[in-house]
Formats: C-alpha cells, structure tokens, sequence
C-alpha cells in the first residue's frame, strides 16, 4: 500500500513540475517572462 | 532612490564604460561573489548586480553592459540610458556613477564618458590599464585628467586588486556631494534645438509616463529614429513627429547632426587629450600585433582557426575519459546499492530505472560539456573571439548574413536561447529573422550527450593518421552537420522572403589578453551550474514521466503467464537446485562450487579490465585451475560429486529463469503506455533504421533534447532483467537486440540518431523564445516544421547510405 | 596630396579623414568609434578572405567592410 502511495505521490510531483515549467515555458512565449528559460539566471 | 536610503549609508552606482575595458573584472573585485543577474523587461542584454561594501555603508551595483555610445537604435542600446535614469522596474535610480576608462585608447572611450557626464550624476573614473598604454609609450596625468573632467580619477589594475579600496573611498565621498553637467562646446543651433525638443518632449511627460532629461533630448534629437523616437511617436502623433523634423532642421543648420555631435565631443577630448597625455613614439610592434600577424594571416590566420576548432573537439574526448569513468561507475554503484536495499517491485524500479539510471545517464557528461566551455571561455577572455568573428565575416556575408550575426551563432553552439536573444544587436529585420531561424541548427550543448553517447558506442577508439581520434574527428563531423544544413537554408531565407541590404559592421579587436583564472572558473561554474540543475530538475521529472509510462499498466496477465512459465521450468529440476540461494546459503558443497567458479570469473574480468594480451590463454589458464579445485572438491566424496551436477543444473537454470526475465520485462514495456504509442509510430522510424523504442525516446525527447539520453536509460533498463547489476548505458545499448535477435543499434542506427538530433528543433524553450523575438507563432511552427523535416530525411538518407555501405 | 576612399589604401598606408558619408546609422556609427574628419587612420591587413580591413584610429584596432570603408574619404599624404 506505502508503495503505491509513494509512486503516485512522485509521479503527482513529477508531472506538475514539468507542467508548471510547461506554463512557464508559454509564458515566455507570450513576453510575460523576461528570461528565456536557460536556467542560467536561476529563475 | 530616496534621500531616506541615502542617509542610511546605502547607495546604488551604475558602472559604466566600453566594451574591452576591464569592466567586469573590476565589477568581480568590487562585489566578490555577492553578485545575481538581472532581467530588464523586453531587452536581451543583461546586467549584473551585486554588492560592496565599504566601511559601514553598502554599495548596489549594477554592471551595465559594455558600449561604445549612448545612442540607441535599438531596444538594447537604451537599457543604459534608462538604468541611468532609474526607469527599469526593480532598480533604483543610482545616486552616482563609475565610468571605467581604458588608458591605452582613452580618446574613444571618452566619447562614452562625456555622454555619460552630461547626466551630472556624481561621478569616478576608474582608469584601467595603465600598464597596457605604457608599454605603448602613453603616460597619463591622472590628475590632470581629473581636472579637465571635474571628476575624481583613480588607477585601478582589478585583477591585481590594486586601487579597488581608494576607488571605494573616493565613490564614497562623492556620493554625498551633487554631480556636475558637463557642458560641450556646441553651435548655439544645436543647444537651442535640443532645448526646445526637451520643452516638447516635457510637454508629452505625462503621455510618456515619466520626466524627459534634458540629455534624452539630445539623444533623440541626433539618433532621430530608435526606440525612444518610436514611444514618442506613439504618445505624440503626427504633430509631434512633424515638429521633431522642424526642430532636427532648424538645429542641424545643414550639417549632419550626429557629425556635430562626433566633432564636438572628440574636438573638445582633443583638446584635453594636449593636457593629459603623453605620447612617445615606440620603435616596433606591440605584443598584439605580433601575435595577430599571425592569427589574422591569410594562410597561418585560417590554419591556427581550423586546429584550435579541432584541437577543441579533440579535447572533449582525451580529457574527459577518467572523470566519466569516475560518475558512471559512480551511478552503476548507487543504483546496485539502493536496489540491495529495496524489496523488488515498482518503487525500486522508479527509484533504480526511472531515476538513477535517468539522471544518471545524463550527469556522465558533465566534463565533456566543461571541457567545451573551458575552451569557450579561454578563449573570449583572450580576445580571439573578436578575430573568429573578423575572419569569418566575409563567409558568413556571402550568406546574407554579418559579423553580428556570427556572434550570435557562436553562442548557438552553446545553447540556442542565448542566441536567440543575442540576435537584438543586429539591427536589420530581415537579417535578424533569417539568424534567429538558423542558431537552432548550430551544435548546441544539449546535442552533447546524444553524440558522445553514440560515438562512444559505436565509433572505435581508434587514431587517424596517427595522431587525431577518430571519435573527436566524428564529433567535429557532427558540429559540421548542423552548420551544413544552415547554409543553403539562409540563402534560401535571404534571396527569397528576406531580402535585406547589407549591414553595417563595425567591431573593435581588442588586444590580446591573458585569460584570467578567475573569469574562466566562474563561467565553468555557471555552466556546471546550470547543467546539473537541469539534471536535477526537469530531466528529472521526465525521466519519473517516462518510467511511468513505460512501466503502467503491468497486467498481472502477463506476470501470471511468466510464472507459470518459471513453475513449468523448474519442475525439470530437483529442489535442492531449485531452492538454492546463494546470498543466503555459503556453507552447502552447491555454495562451494560456485565459490570455486565465481573465483574464475573474476579473474578473468580481472584480466579483461587490464587488457591483458595473452587473454586467450589466460582464460584458458584460469579455467583449467578451477577445474582442477572443483575436481580435488568432488572427488572428496559421493556428496561432493553429486552436488558438482547439481551446481551444473544451477548453472543451467539460472539461464532459463534470467531469459525468462528478460522476456517478461521485454513483454511489460511493450504493453506499457510508452510501448503502445512507440509501435504506433514504428512504421514511420523503421527507414530510419530505428525501432519502436527509439522512436519513443526521440518523442519522449521533445522538450528538450538532452532527455533522449535519460529516456533511452531508462526504456533499455526497464527492458532487461532486473536482478542483473546496473551497465552503463554505453554497454547497455550495445548490447540491446531487435525482435529478430539481431543487435538493435549499428554504427549506421548510430549516426542516423545523431544526424536526426543535429537537425531537429526538440527544444520547446527556444521555440518559445523565437516566438516571443519574432512576436509571431508563425516563425517557430515554421521552424519546427522545417527542421523535423530536413532532420527525417537526412536521417533517412544517413541510415540507407551507411547500412548500404555495410556499417 | 591625394584623395581615395579607405578601402582603397593598401597595406600600410596612413591618411587623414576628411567626410564620412552613408547611410545615417553607418555614419553615426563609424563617426562614434572615431573615425571622423581630421583624424589619422593607418589600415593594418585584410581578412583573409579579402574582406573585412582592419585599421588603427587612435591607438586602437578596428575591423570594418570595405563597403563600408567606401563612404570614408580620405587624403592620403604623397
């Protein structure tokens, strides 16, 4: 049971970071964001 | 700022000066490491923020971008004067200035000084290197330098750290006294015209929504057009755009404005120049000019560019080998480590498969990318770049392309945003598009992985004509293939739908300098930075996202069928055999034969880990010693040979169950999500000479391109059984097979995975920053189409020319 | 005394600007970087390729077209 708690609390995790750097990803697209997503500004 | 901050000791001070200037390294030894970057809205420069301190006060300060002028064409160019003005959100309004002047060509970096002055911002000159201009016979008066400006002057070498502390205290006690407007000597046209357009633009303050200066006035009165002249326009109308001319007409009296302005400031430095410097005629060329006789020559000029290029690639290979070594055994240990310490089942397979073997796969190429930029970085500091660009201009101007453009490229080959970015300094349209279009087919970092990966499994180790490596000529191929497919493509771009004439290009080449360890650490730190957040965080949670999709649904059916299989398996054998466990039973004759040929076995990895010559006949060697201690063993007694045969069914066994495994690990992934969609798109790969799995890793990979890697680590561990101790992914997709047995990946599938990632566009973040620079979804859905395209059907062709060649 | 354009000093020749003319961002440009009538220019080489030309204006090196160079006329002292 703790193990499949676990994994779909990881795979929850996993799949809204990548869904919130989607969106912030989008935002860049549309100018709201200034920095390019390269990660070189920590932002 | 507000006179309240003031008070308390805590001030802002903007840093100014040219290009080439010691700028930053004076910005490193003001602030240390207490230093972050900071976005301006809408401008691709980016300035540098960080902290000194002096005494009890604490100074902010922000590190402009190095330029030559003030007048801004560009949105880029206006980021200082706006800085200086205070109207960038999150900056306050610096309370003083530091302009950094190079003593050896002080007249041009005086233009930028006296613009600057005219802002009566309290100001210091921080004059850098001195020792540069004496050794070219120019002695300057420090003092009187400081009496013709009416500004405190100070000697600074940052990189010995000397004058950094008395710059401070002076910044100090200028800060609590007002600045002074410098006054140049213009016609008395001129002053009046910038006078009235400084009425008229005051009028529109409230439109504009912030309080002209008086020195905007005199920008826009001479640059005309640009970004200030746009905002204008927009608040203002055709009202203000006609008066603009009025007045422009009335004030240049003829002449050219941005002559009057050109005389009137270099006149006037002249003048100061009689005063301040001496100039004493040297007899022979300076350190740079010997060494650009060189580098800049025809023939030697193109040749030390071709082998530093090589030399680079070469390197990537040769230097990195133990330190990946190092991470990958490193990975292989962690993953049979957490897997010892986890019960089987499908968290240990996220935590071994999906995570470490993820990640893992990635972070191995750490010091390849840091060799990369070691280079990179050696280089800008030593000022070749700037000789890259003057000996590329002409190739890359028969490409309707310019100097600026190539700057731009450079960094492409780094990572594609930055280049993208960087393209604002070219101020024609239609050049712009056509470089932003083409710095996603430059080699960029994220490529990396995907070609050491390949080379190293597939390209030998071998030397050619004696001294380059095979795998470093390959990779260099490789960077070459992206460069290839741009050119056509930006001809096609700049005859057909971008037209444009041709560019101004204007580039100072700086002279030579030795690279600072310091300036070189920091970027290799900034780099390894970054990569290693990247691993850590969205190739992470993609790596987590693939396992899952390819280790759901995991029907209980198909476990059923295989343990059935198993059962029917061991039912040949006796239960001893059957129920023998070596991790718990060390004891048992059974336990001591295997003893006896795990002994072997390590002597023979032993010796194929030394690449031992005789292997043949050592193996031979070993084998004949454990026969005889397995003979000595069981000719002990009845027992002893009885269990001899029973270690042999072991042996026999341990094959079928591993095959059986391996197969049911193979039928879980292709029933998985992941292994659905891949047999879906199978058919389209297959010329490619790519096969299911491939083909998913390469969708899996379209956010962004490095995740191949970390997608095919974890697909391949999936699919294989999992008892077996953790491969690199090297060894792994070597020994991966198709259906039909035959080994999966060739030198062929190799190079058409690679051909396919040097062309296609699998980086969302650079689509989306092309959509935000070109302000259209058109560019990027017209790039991504375009580059997928061309990346299939040279993948394609690769494929079936290589296979037909026999590789 | 005679008049050229720069891009047609050779190697090593010295002249005194005296206009710079083009359109009025190359003008601006080059009048910045110092190029501007009354000063000294010296050309050092050209690129291997033939294009672009480094020259030296007070006491620095700067690489330029030769298309450019055209709009800068100087007088070359015989």
């Amino acid at each position: 049971m703790f193990e499949y708690v676990a994994i779909a609390a990881i795979i929850l995790a996993a799949a809204g970071f990548a869904g919130w750097r989607a969106w912030q990803t989008l935002r860049v697209a549309k100018g709201d964001k200034a920095c390019g997503g390269c990660d070189k500004c920590g932002d | 700022m507000t006179e309240g901050h003031a008070r308390h000791d805590r001030h802002t001070v903007a840093l100014m000066g040219n290009p080439n200037t010691g700028k930053s390294s004076l910005f490193s030894a003001l602030t240390g490491t207490r230093q972050k970057v900071a976005n301006f809205p809408g401008v691709t420069v980016e300035a540098k923020i960080g902290t000194a301190r002096f005494e009890n006060s604490e100074l902010t300060i922000i590190d402009l971008p190095g330029t030559y002028s003030l007048a801004a064409r560009s949105p880029d160019e206006r980021v200082a004067t706006d800085a200086l003005l205070g109207r960038i959100d999150g900056t306050a309004k610096p309370d003083g200035v530091i302009i950094v002047l190079d003593a050896s060509s002080l007249d041009r970096n005086l233009y930028l000084g006296t613009q600057v002055l005219e802002f009566g911002l309290p100001a210091v000159v921080a004059l850098t290197m001195v020792d540069v201009a004496e050794s070219r016979g120019i002695t300057v008066d420090v003092k009187k330098l400081s009496e013709v400006l009416g500004v405190p002057v100070v000697e600074i070498n940052a990189p010995k750290g000397r004058g950094i502390d008395e710059l401070k205290s002076t910044l100090h006690r200028t800060l609590h006294h007002p600045g002074k407007v410098l006054e140049l000597e213009y016609s008395e046209d001129f002053l009046r015209g910038v006078d009235t357009l400084h009425e008229k633009l005051c009028d529109l303050g409230v439109k504009l929504g912030f309080k002209p200066a008086r020195p905007e006035a005199l920008r826009l009165l001479v640059d005309g057009a640009g970004p200030f002249f746009d905002d204008c326009e927009a608040v203002g109308g055709e009202e203000f755009v006609n008066t603009f001319f009025e007045i422009r007409e009335r004030a240049s009296a003829g002449r050219s404005l941005s002559m009057i302005e050109a005389q009137a400031r270099y006149g006037t430095i002249g003048k100061w120049m009689q005063e301040v410097k001496q100039t004493e005629a040297r007899e022979g060329r300076t350190k740079t000019d010997v060494v650009d006789g060189i580098l800049t020559h025809k023939f030697w000029g193109s040749l030390v560019f071709v082998l530093v290029m090589g030399l680079i690639f070469q390197s990537i290979y040769s230097w990195s080998g133990p330190l990946m070594d190092l991470i990958d055994g490193g990975f292989g240990a962690l993953g049979d480590w957490v897997g010892g310490m986890m019960a089987d089942g499908a968290l240990k397979s996220l935590v071994v498969d999906g995570i470490i073997a993820g990640v893992g796969g990635v972070l191995i190429f750490l010091p390849q990318i840091l060799v990369l930029f070691l280079f990179i970085a050696i280089l800008e500091d030593l000022g070749y770049m700037a000789r890259a660009a003057f000996l590329m201009d002409r190739l890359m101007s028969r490409f309707g392309l310019n100097g600026r453009s190539f700057i731009p490229m450079l960094s492409g080959f780094a990572c594609a945003i930055p280049a993208i970015m960087g393209t604002r300094v070219i101020e024609d349209r239609n050049t712009r598009l056509t470089t932003i279009f083409l710095a996603p087919f430059m080699s960029c970092s994220a490529r990396l992985p995907v070609y050491v990966l390949f080379i190293a499994a597939f390209v030998p180790e071998m030397k050619v004509l004696g001294f380059i490596e095979l795998q470093g000529l390959v990779l260099f191929a490789m960077y070459w293939v992206g460069v290839l497919a741009a050119i056509p493509t930006a001809l096609v771009l700049k005859k057909g739908i971008l037209k444009s004439k041709v560019t101004p290009f204007l580039l100072e080449l700086p002279s030579y300098k030795t690279p600072r360890v310091k300036a070189v650490a920091r970027t290799l730190w900034e780099r390894a930075g970054s990569f290693v957040k990247r691993a850590g965080t969205i190739i992470l949670a993609v790596s987590v996202l693939v396992w899952a999709a390819g280790y759901f649904p995991h029907s209980q059916s198909v476990d059923d069928t295989y343990d059935a299989e198993i059962a029917s398996v061991e039912a040949e054998y006796p239960e001893a055999v059957v129920n023998f466990n070596p991790e718990e039973d060390d004891e048992s004759l059974l336990a001591q034969f295997k003893a006896i040929d795990d002994a072997h076995e390590e002597r023979v990895a032993a010796l194929e880990e030394e690449g031992a010559e005789d292997l043949e006949e050592a193996t031979a060697e070993s084998k004949k010693q454990r026969n005889a201690e397995m003979a000595k063993l069981s000719g002990k007694s009845r027992l002893a040979a009885d269990a001899l045969n029973d270690y042999a069914s072991w042996k026999t066994l341990q094959e079928q169950r591993g095959d059986v495994e391996n197969r049911r690990a193979g039928e879980h992934l292709e029933e998985s999500f992941l292994g659905q969609a891949g047999h879906a798109i199978a058919p389209a790969v297959a010329p490619l000479g790519w096969d299911w799995r491939i083909g998913m890793a390469a969708i899996a990979s379209f956010p962004a391109r490095e995740v191949i890697v970390a997608t095919l680590g974890t697909i391949f561990n999936l699919g294989s059984d999992q008892d077996e101790e953790s491969d690199s992914l090297r060894d792994v997709i070597k020994d991966a097979k198709r259906a039909d047995g035959t080994p999966l990946f060739t030198l062929a599938t190799g190079l058409s995975i690679m051909v396919f990632f040097a062309l296609c566009a699998q980086c969302a973040a650079t689509l989306a920053v092309m959509r935000r620079e070109t302000n259209s979804w058109k560019w990027p859905i017209a790039s991504f189409l375009y580059m997928t395209t061309l990346a299939y059907f040279a993948s394609l062709v690769t494929y079936q020319v290589a296979h037909a060649l026999g590789a | 005394m005679s008049s050229s354009t720069l891009d047609k000093l050779p190697v090593g020749a010295s002249a005194r600007v005296q206009d710079v003319s083009g359109d009025p961002a190359l003008q601006q440009r080059l009048l910045e970087m110092g190029v501007l009538p009354g000063t000294e220019v010296t050309v050092v080489r050209f690129a291997p390729l033939g294009d672009p030309m480094e020259i030296k204006v007070m006491g620095y090196s700067l690489s330029l077209r030769r298309s450019e160079a055209a709009h800068v006329s100087v007088e070359v002292a015989s």
